[in-house]
C-alpha cells in the first residue's frame, strides 16, 4: 500500500509540482493550499505531513504545535526563510524535518523517503544485505546462503559495512575496527584485504569503492 | 576622593595668601601704632623742661633712659605689630638713611583725620600711658623688661634682629643738633634733609622689632632732635601671637568645605555609575537626574546625550532591520520561484540535458543564500551561537543539496559520516551554507567525471570535516590568500570556472564566528583540493 503524504503548500506551481513528484515516486500525495482547517479527521491515515512554514492564515509553526495536540504523524517543514530560529523551533515544536527553498525534486525525495522510512530498532545478530548474511554471533558469513570462508580480518571488515549497508565508510574507520592496530595497521592493507573478499563473494560489485572516502557495501534499497 | 583633596588644597591655596596679607596689613598698621605712640611718648617727655636741660647738657651720653617711662614700647599692643622681619630687619639702619623717610608728622593733623588724636598728636602720651606723668614714670623700670640696666640690644654693635622672646626693651634716645649731627658715638647718622621737620615726627627705617621716630625738641640746640627708638613685640619671631583665634574661621572654612563636598562626591559617583550603567545597558536606562543644581544640569546632559544616542541606535537598527527584511522577504520570494524552476529543469533533464540551466539555478540559489547570510553575518547579532548542530544531518542535507546538479554534471557525489552522533554548537544555517558552498565549488569546478567526497569524522572530542575533490585545485599561494580575513578576490565572485568560486569569504566569516579551524590543501600531489573544516565538539 502507497504511503500517503500530505502537503500544506500555499504556492499552487509548487504544492502541484510537489504532489507530481512524490506521485511519481509511487506515493499517494494530496495538497492544501491552507492549514486552517487541518485537524484529526484531515490527518487520519497520513505517513507524511509536509508543511510549509508561511501560510495565508495561519503560521505553519503555530499550526505544527497544533497538530502536536491530537497527532504523532512524522512532519518535514518547509521554508523559504533560510532562519535558523524557525528551524530550532519547528525542530523543538516536533518537526521531525526540514527543507529550505529551493530544493531539487530528488532532494525532496531523498528526504520524504528517510522520514517513511521505518527504523529497524529490532536488533538481531544476522544481517541480511542483499545476497549477503552475516551471524555475528556465530561470526560467519553467507552468500545466498552458502557460508563463506573469511579471515578474522575479512569478516570483521564485511560486518563493519553490512552494519550500515549503503553507507560509504572511511579507510581509516574500517582500518581502526578490523586490523591489527599494533601489526600491519596499514591503510594499504586494507586494499588487499578488500580484494580477497571480493574475491571470495565472486564478482558480484557487492563492495564499491568510493573514491576519497572507502568502501560501501551496495545496498538494494539505494535507489 | 580625589575631588574632595582637590577642594581641600584650593581651599587652603587661596586662605594662605589671604591669611599672609591680613598679617602684612596687620603688620603695618601695628607697626605706624608703634611709631605714633613712641613719637607720643617722646614729645611728652620732651615737654619737660627738665628732661630737655638734661639733653642739652650732655648729648654725647645721653640716652634719656633715667627718666625713660616704663617701656613705652615694650608695651604690647594687641592691635599693633611691627614690620614682618623681611622687610626691614637684615638691613643695617645707616644703609638706608639716604632713603627718603616717611614723613608722616609734616603733614598737618586734619590730613590725617581719620586716624585717632592720640595716636599721632604731639605731645600726648599713648593710652597706656595716660595718668602718668613722664616726668615721674621715667623713674621705673620697664615693666616685665629685662631691667633698666640692660644695654640696649643691637644699639651700638652690628645692627641685628633683636633676640627672639625678647619682648620688651626700654625706649632708647639719641640727641641730635639742629643739622642732625649726634656727639653721642653710638647715634646713627642721619640725612640733614630730615632736619626740616617742626612738630610731628618722622618715622625712620629699623631693624626687625624696632620702631625710630625722630621729632623735634621745641626750643633745643645741641638737643634740636631726638631719634626714639623703642620695640614692638615681635609678632612674627618665629613665636606666634598668643591668640590665634582668628584662624578659627579659616578652620571652620576648611571643615566647611570637606563636609560639604562629601555630598557632592557622591552624587558626581553615582552620576558616574548613572553613566556608565546607561553605557553598558547599550543606552537604554537613562541616566538619574536629581536636585536643581549645575550638577543636576551636567545628569540631565548625560540623560540628553544619552537619549540622542539612543535615538541614534534605533534609527540605524531601524535602517538594519528594514534592510534585513527585505533582504529576507526578497529571498522568500525568489526562492519559491527557483524552486519551481528547478523542478522544471529536473523534470526536462530526464528527456534532454538541460544540465548547464539546472548548474544556473542552482548557482542562482546559492547565490541568494549567500547575500542572505552575509546580511545576518554583517548584522551585530547579541544571542551566541549555540544551538547543537547534527553534523551528519546537515552532510547529508548538503549531500542531497548538490547530488542533482553533479549527477547533471557526470560529477560523482559521495560522503560519509560516523555512525556515532556528531555535533557542534552553532548555528545551524551558517554552517550548512558554508559547507554547502565548499561543496557546490568543488562540483561546479570539477570536470565530467571528476569526484567530490564529504567526510565526517571524529576523533575523542573533535571532528573533521573534509570536502576532497579532484578537480584542478588551487595553487598554494592562492590558497593561503584566500583563508585571509576579508580577502574577496573579484575571481571570487566571477562565474568563470577559473575562479575560486562563489561564497568562500563567507564560508571562512562563518568558519571565524564560530571559532573552528578551517584549512586549503592540494587533495593529492597537488591535485585537487581538501577543505577541512574542524573544531571541538559540543558535549
Amino acid at each position: 500500500m502507497a504511503r500517503h503524504v500530505l502537503i500544506l503548500e500555499d504556492d499552487r506551481e509548487l504544492g502541484a509540482q510537489l504532489v507530481r513528484h512524490l506521485e511519481k515516486a509511487g506515493l499517494t500525495a494530496s495538497w492544501m493550499e491552507d492549514g486552517a482547517t487541518v485537524d484529526a479527521d484531515t490527518l487520519r491515515g497520513v505517513d507524511l505531513v509536509v508543511l510549509d512554514i508561511m501560510l495565508p492564515s495561519v503560521n505553519g509553526l503555530d499550526l505544527l504545535e497544533y497538530m502536536r495536540t491530537f497527532s504523532d504523524v512524522p512532519v518535514l517543514v518547509l521554508s523559504a526563510r533560510n532562519e535558523t530560529a524557525d528551524k530550532v523551533r519547528g525542530l523543538k515544536l516536533g518537526a521531525d524535518d526540514y527543507m529550505t527553498k529551493p530544493f531539487w525534486p530528488d532532494e525532496f525525495l531523498e528526504r520524504v523517503r528517510a522520514r517513511l522510512r521505518r527504523p529497524t530498532l529490532e536488533r538481531s545478530d544476522r544481517l541480511e544485505v542483499g545476497p549477503l548474511a552475516i551471524d555475528r554471533a556465530a561470526r560467519r558469513a553467507f552468500l545466498n546462503d552458502r557460508p563463506l570462508t573469511l579471515t578474522r580480518v575479512e569478516l570483521e571488515l564485511l560486518l563493519t559495512l553490512a552494519e550500515r549497508p549503503g553507507a560509504a565508510v572511511t579507510r581509516r574507520a574500517l582500518a581502526d575496527r578490523a586490523l591489527d592496530p599494533d601489526g600491519d595497521g596499514d591503510e594499504r592493507t586494507l586494499d588487499v584485504h578488500v580484494s580477497r573478499i571480493r574475491k571470495k563473494l565472486g564478482d558480484r560489485a557487492l563492495i564499491e569503492t568510493v573514491w576519497g572516502i572507502g568502501y560501501r557495501l551496495a545496498a538494494e534499497t539505494d535507489a | 576622593m580625589k575631588l574632595r583633596a582637590q577642594l581641600t588644597i584650593t581651599t587652603i591655596a587661596v586662605s594662605l595668601p589671604m591669611i599672609a596679607g591680613l598679617v602684612v596689613w596687620d603688620d603695618g598698621s601695628r607697626q605706624r601704632a608703634a611709631e605714633d605712640e613712641l613719637a607720643a611718648f617722646g614729645q611728652g617727655l620732651a615737654s619737660s623742661a627738665r628732661w630737655r636741660a638734661r639733653c642739652e647738657a650732655s648729648p654725647e651720653t645721653w640716652r634719656g633712659r633715667p627718666e625713660g617711662p616704663p617701656g613705652h614700647p615694650g608695651r604690647p599692643p594687641d592691635e599693633h605689630s611691627d614690620q614682618p622681619p623681611h622687610e626691614r630687619g637684615d638691613q643695617p639702619p645707616h644703609e638706608r638713611g639716604d632713603r627718603p623717610p616717611h614723613k608722616r608728622g609734616d603733614r598737618p593733623p586734619h590730613e590725617r583725620g581719620d586716624r585717632p588724636p592720640h595716636e599721632r598728636g604731639a605731645g600726648r602720651p599713648p593710652d597706656g600711658l595716660t595718668g602718668r606723668p613722664p616726668d615721674e614714670s621715667g623713674a621705673g623700670p620697664p615693666p616685665g623688661g629685662h631691667g633698666t640696666d640692660h644695654p640696649p640690644h643691637g644699639r651700638g654693635g652690628p645692627p641685628g634682629p633683636p633676640p627672639r622672646g625678647q619682648h620688651r626693651r626700654p625706649a632708647a634716645f639719641f640727641a641730635y643738633d639742629a643739622k642732625l649731627a649726634s656727639p653721642h658715638p653710638e647715634a646713627p647718622a642721619l640725612p640733614a634733609s630730615l632736619a626740616v621737620i617742626a612738630d610731628g615726627y618722622v618715622s625712620l627705617p629699623a631693624d626687625r622689632g624696632l620702631v625710630r621716630v625722630l621729632f623735634r625738641v621745641p626750643g633745643g640746640e645741641r638737643c634740636a632732635f631726638v631719634l626714639a627708638e623703642g620695640t614692638t613685640e615681635p609678632w612674627l619671631g618665629g613665636v606666634l601671637p598668643p591668640t590665634q583665634a582668628w584662624l578659627l574661621p579659616f578652620a571652620a572654612l576648611l571643615i566647611a568645605v570637606v563636609l560639604t563636598s562629601a555630598p557632592l562626591v557622591g552624587r558626581i559617583r553615582r552620576l558616574t555609575t548613572g553613566v556608565e550603567a546607561s553605557v553598558a545597558s547599550g543606552y537604554v536606562t537613562g541616566v538619574p537626574t536629581e536636585g536643581n543644581d549645575e550638577l543636576a544640569n551636567l545628569a540631565r546632559a548625560f540623560d540628553g546625550a544619552a537619549r540622542e544616542v539612543r535615538h541614534q541606535l534605533e534609527r540605524a537598527e531601524h535602517r538594519e532591520q528594514a534592510l534585513r527584511d527585505f533582504v529576507a522577504n526578497t529571498t522568500h520570494d525568489v526562492m519559491i520561484p527557483l524552486t519551481v524552476l528547478q523542478g522544471h529543469l529536473a523534470e526536462l533533464d530526464q528527456q534532454t540535458s538541460v544540465g548547464d540551466a539546472m548548474a544556473e539555478a542552482h548557482y542562482l540559489g546559492a547565490l541568494i543564500q549567500n547575500l542572505s547570510l552575509a546580511a545576518k553575518l554583517d548584522a551585530v547579532e547579541p544571542e551566541p551561537l549555540a544551538e547543537p548542530v547534527d553534523l551528519a544531518a546537515l552532510v547529508e542535507r548538503v549531500y542531497n543539496r548538490h547530488r542533482p546538479v553533479a549527477r547533471s554534471r557526470s560529477v560523482r557525489i559521495d560522503r560519509a559520516v560516523p555512525p556515532e552522533p556528531t555535533a557542534v554548537l552553532g548555528d545551524v544555517t551558517m554552517l550548512e551554507q558554508a559547507v554547502s558552498n565548499v561543496v557546490h565549488n568543488a562540483v561546479r569546478y570539477n570536470t565530467a567525471g571528476g569526484h567530490v567526497a564529504i567526510v565526517l569524522e571524529r576523533d575523542h572530542d573533535r571532528f573533521t570535516l573534509s570536502v576532497v575533490d579532484d578537480g584542478p585545485g588551487i595553487p598554494p599561494h592562492e590558497r593561503e590568500r584566500l583563508l585571509e580575513r576579508g580577502y574577496r578576490t573579484t575571481d571570487a565572485r566571477t562565474r568563470s570556472p577559473e575562479g575560486h568560486g562563489i561564497g568562500l569569504d563567507i564560508t571562512q566569516r562563518v568558519i571565524a564566528k564560530h571559532e573552528l579551524e578551517l584549512e586549503l590543501d592540494a587533495a593529492e600531489e597537488e591535485r585537487g583540493l581538501r577543505v577541512t573544516v574542524a573544531g571541538p565538539l559540543a558535549t
